[in-house]
């Protein structure tokens, strides 16, 4: 069976506990292409991946998978590194603490007859790597963990290069990158495409897949289910028919809900950004029941405002009032007492306890409620946990499941009861759609709408613009000359918001 | 690039350097006897075992691990090389079945660590009571004496500088090649640093995982043969007192973190100069040994908190 396939993956099926994971599943690459690979989370997309890359074997598990018309069995890690597959997963696998050459070299490092590294050697040869990758401007001996993600992305494409092979697997990599990172991430990629280097791309960025893949192959429920061509147009809503087999009108629906009495406000609140700038006079107050979004630029200080909020960040000046009394927040503790609760970006690192339950995850902080004298009673934290759980629609099986083991999509809801198990009158959401699929993204949305009608005050803080202008009742647009706004919802749309973002107009 | 290099080793212990500086002085300053060559050859001889064995921690916390057993390794290996020696085998093969016996000690160390996917802590922990039971056994509690002249004329011997202290300096020397010119050296700080990207560039960490610990244990039986020789005597207790937690003390003090990551043998040496100056310093103010002990616990948790201080604020 010979065509002009560099890979193919034929009817491959793999069984987890009894549970068919991959029912089936055939995917074909050609030389010199950017395949897109999306599904929902659960899909199989990384399941097939695996295989791909020799950490799972597939049920049935020779014959399945041709490289240049022979037929093999990937059986390791470094079997696939050998045959030239390459991944460069979501989570990136960089020793933080060690410089840019020993990164990239990792495993494959130049030594003398005797064993003795040849240092000089490898820093030229990574010079060269980033000069390829368009980034001579990364010193060879930095340490990795101080670059910014966008350059640790980039090196860890060094480090695939540097492996050789033709086949480059990249989990979301853009989800950490801005616009114009990403932009540079594409042209890395259609070089290495132009010298004959496939790459599959996965991501949830169904923008992004449109713009940069020549064919989109799309998973569902463990089948796949179409690849579409380039060359016969591939619209975004035809990704998302064909992923959730129907389409969402809607992908961040907005509950509407009456604006309750303010609870919360803030008055010229100065503090430093990661990058050591500083975030002047920001002022802005919370009401019951409504949705206030504050988006801008990656870097421009959200997450560390959410940080001050909670007491995890120096306020330089100003004041912050709760039910028009001055209050003085300096520890998450502090911000909790108040009612105030944060759902994380960072859901497995800040978010979540990973390999304990997911009940007992979402009772951690209210475990006064379901004590009797100081003992938990597991009756009445099951019947909390499980009756909020399925309100949200989550399946009462996950609530015994580990917090690791669940989808993307369910660890934000896990998260996201444990703040409406404690009541918080204030829940700050730091981009609680980053990195889920496209329903559970509509699902979230739906919940944060259901949340403001529980009388709660939410502060959305995301950088994903349609999401801030799908579901807040109020704008505000942080830029590097300070806070823009207010902007009530239906006042802007995405060109005038990004034209603030970007600093080319709007703003009062 | 070498000034560069040079300045850099400095600019990253300040820190250990000035406490060192510091404590010369005032040493130096508040007793005639501190500052004189017989002291200073006395802290140099004094501080080899911590040294010796720290040099050897410092991969296996480079690596992300610790050794608990290195103290009983070191008495287990001194007693079975006097056995040996007792026997009359010349004391070239006792020296040489030394090293393999340490070396096999931390060789079972790593290969339970690595293959049953353990915790050092605990294993180590384990090893520790079984080889100093295995030493109570062999020597049926015993101190051994009298061993051959060529074995202890060697090891306490003098050209200049007794023999430890050339020991000692060829470790460092041994030591600083394999951190900084060798995948061994680049491994075990990448595997703590991040154990699953280390496996999944392909990188066998449990063949690496075993040779930092049988490294370790080869130190210890190094350190075995200087403390034999010292004593002139093999005891079944030795390396029971502070000896093993100065091997740990040594690379945390010198800045080497424990959640891993990171190396540095310079650091370890400093850390193991400033034990050993606390130490001659107490002594010379006729402090008890009980009390250096408690100073040398203190010293631990400052250089501990000094760490995690300094870490917080890179965070910020």
């Amino acid at each position: 069976m010979s065509n002009n396939y560099m890979l193919e993956m034929n009817d491959i099926h793999k069984t987890f506990g009894g549970i068919k994971a991959l029912k089936g599943v055939t995917l074909n690459l050609k030389a010199g292409e950017t395949l897109g690979l999306v599904g929902e989370n659960g899909a199989g997309k990384s399941t097939l991946m695996k295989i791909m890359c020799g950490i799972e074997t597939p049920d049935a598990s020779c014959g399945a998978i041709v490289l240049d018309d022979q037929e093999l069995c990937i059986t390791s890690p470094h079997h696939a590194q050998e045959l030239g597959i390459g991944m460069i997963p979501q989570e990136l696998i960089l020793v933080s603490q060690m410089s840019v050459v020993e990164n990239i070299f990792l495993g494959r490092e130049s030594v003398t007859g005797l064993k003795v590294l040849k240092k000089n050697e490898m820093i030229e040869r990574t010079k060269e790597i980033l000069e390829e990758l368009h980034c001579s401007y990364i010193d060879p001996l930095a340490e990795v963990g101080r670059l910014p993600k966008a350059d640790q992305q980039l090196v860890a494409i060094g480090r695939r290069m540097l492996q050789g092979g033709n086949i480059f697997i990249m989990d979301e990599p853009t989800a950490a990158l801005t616009e114009k990172e990403t932009k540079n991430l594409f042209n890395v990629i259609k070089k290495l495409n132009s010298t004959g280097l496939s790459v599959i791309f996965i991501s949830h960025r169904l923008e992004e897949v449109v713009e940069i893949c020549d064919r989109v192959s799309i998973m569902r429920d463990g089948m796949m289910i179409t690849t579409l061509e380039k060359k016969d147009g591939i619209e975004k809503n035809d990704l998302i028919f064909h992923m959730v087999g129907s389409e969402i009108k809607d992908e961040f629906p907005k509950v509407e809900v009456d604006r309750g009495k303010e609870i919360f406000k803030l008055e010229d609140i100065s503090f430093h950004t990661n990058q050591g700038n500083e975030v002047k006079d920001i002022s802005f107050s919370l009401h019951e029941g409504e949705v206030v979004g504050v988006t801008g630029l990656v870097g421009v200080g959200k997450t560390e405002l959410g940080q001050a909020l909670l007491g995890l960040r120096k306020i330089i000046s100003g004041k912050m009032l709760m039910d028009d009394k001055e209050v003085e927040i300096s520890s998450p503790v502090q911000a909790a007492e108040l009612g105030i609760g944060y759902v994380s970006e960072d859901r497995r690192g800040e978010g979540l306890v990973l390999d304990m339950e997911s009940l007992y995850n979402m009772t951690i902080n209210s475990l006064g409620k379901i004590s009797k004298n100081l003992v938990i009673q597991p009756r009445k934290e099951r019947k909390l946990g499980g009756t909020v759980a399925k309100r949200l629609t989550m399946k009462e099986e996950f609530l015994t499941m580990q917090a690791q083991q669940l989808s993307g999509g369910n660890q934000q809801k896990v998260v996201i009861i444990r703040q409406i198990i404690r009541d918080s009158r204030i829940i700050i959401f730091d981009e609680p759609t980053k990195g889920i699929d496209v329903a559970a993204k509509s699902e979230v949305a739906t919940l944060i709408g259901e949340l403001s009608g529980e009388k709660k005050a939410i502060l959305l803080l995301s950088s994903e613009p349609r999401e801030v202008l799908g579901i807040s009742d109020i704008i505000y647009v942080l830029t590097r000359s300070g806070l823009e706004g207010p902007f009530p919802r239906g006042t802007l749309d995405y060109e005038s918001l990004m034209a603030i973002e970007f600093g080319t107009g709007g703003g009062k | 690039m070498k000034v560069k290099y040079i300045s850099g080793i400095f600019k990253n212990h300040l820190g250990v350097i000035i406490t060192v500086a510091v404590l010369w002085l005032f040493f130096s300053v508040t007793s005639p006897y501190f500052f004189t060559a017989y002291n200073i050859l006395n802290i140099l001889n004094r501080m080899t075992i911590t040294i010796i064995l720290g040099l050897g921690m410092v991969f296996v916390i480079s690596s992300g691990g610790i050794d608990l057993s290195i103290g009983s390794t070191l008495g287990f290996t001194g007693i079975i090389v006097a056995l040996i020696l007792k026997a009359n085998i010349h004391p070239f093969f006792a020296v040489v079945l030394g090293l393999a016996i340490g070396g096999g000690v931390g060789f079972t160390n790593g290969i339970i660590i690595s293959k049953f996917r353990l915790q050092p802590f605990i294993v180590t922990l384990g090893m520790l009571s079984i080889i100093r039971g295995l030493a109570l056994v062999f020597s049926k509690g015993q101190a051994i004496f009298g061993f051959p002249t060529s074995f202890t004329g060697f090891f306490a011997g003098n050209a200049f500088l007794p023999t430890n202290v050339y020991i000692m300096i060829f470790v460092i020397l041994l030591v600083t090649f394999l951190a900084t010119k060798t995948r061994f050296g680049i491994y075990a700080r990448s595997i703590g640093g991040s154990e699953e990207s280390v496996i999944l560039c392909g990188i066998n960490t449990d063949l690496y995982k075993t040779l930092i610990y049988t490294l370790q244990g080869m130190f210890a039986a190094i350190a075995s043969f200087i403390f034999m020789s010292m004593m002139d005597a093999a005891e079944p207790l030795a390396g029971l007192q502070t000896e093993w937690l100065e091997a740990i003390a040594a690379p945390i003090i010198g800045g080497n973190s424990l959640s891993g990551g990171t190396l540095t043998v310079f650091g370890t040496v400093i850390g193991g100069l400033i034990l050993a100056t606390i130490r001659s310093g107490l002594n010379i103010f006729g402090v008890q040994p009980f009390y250096q002990q408690l100073f040398i616990g203190l010293v631990i948790i400052i250089s501990v908190i000094t760490d995690s201080l300094r870490h917080r604020r890179q965070v910020q």
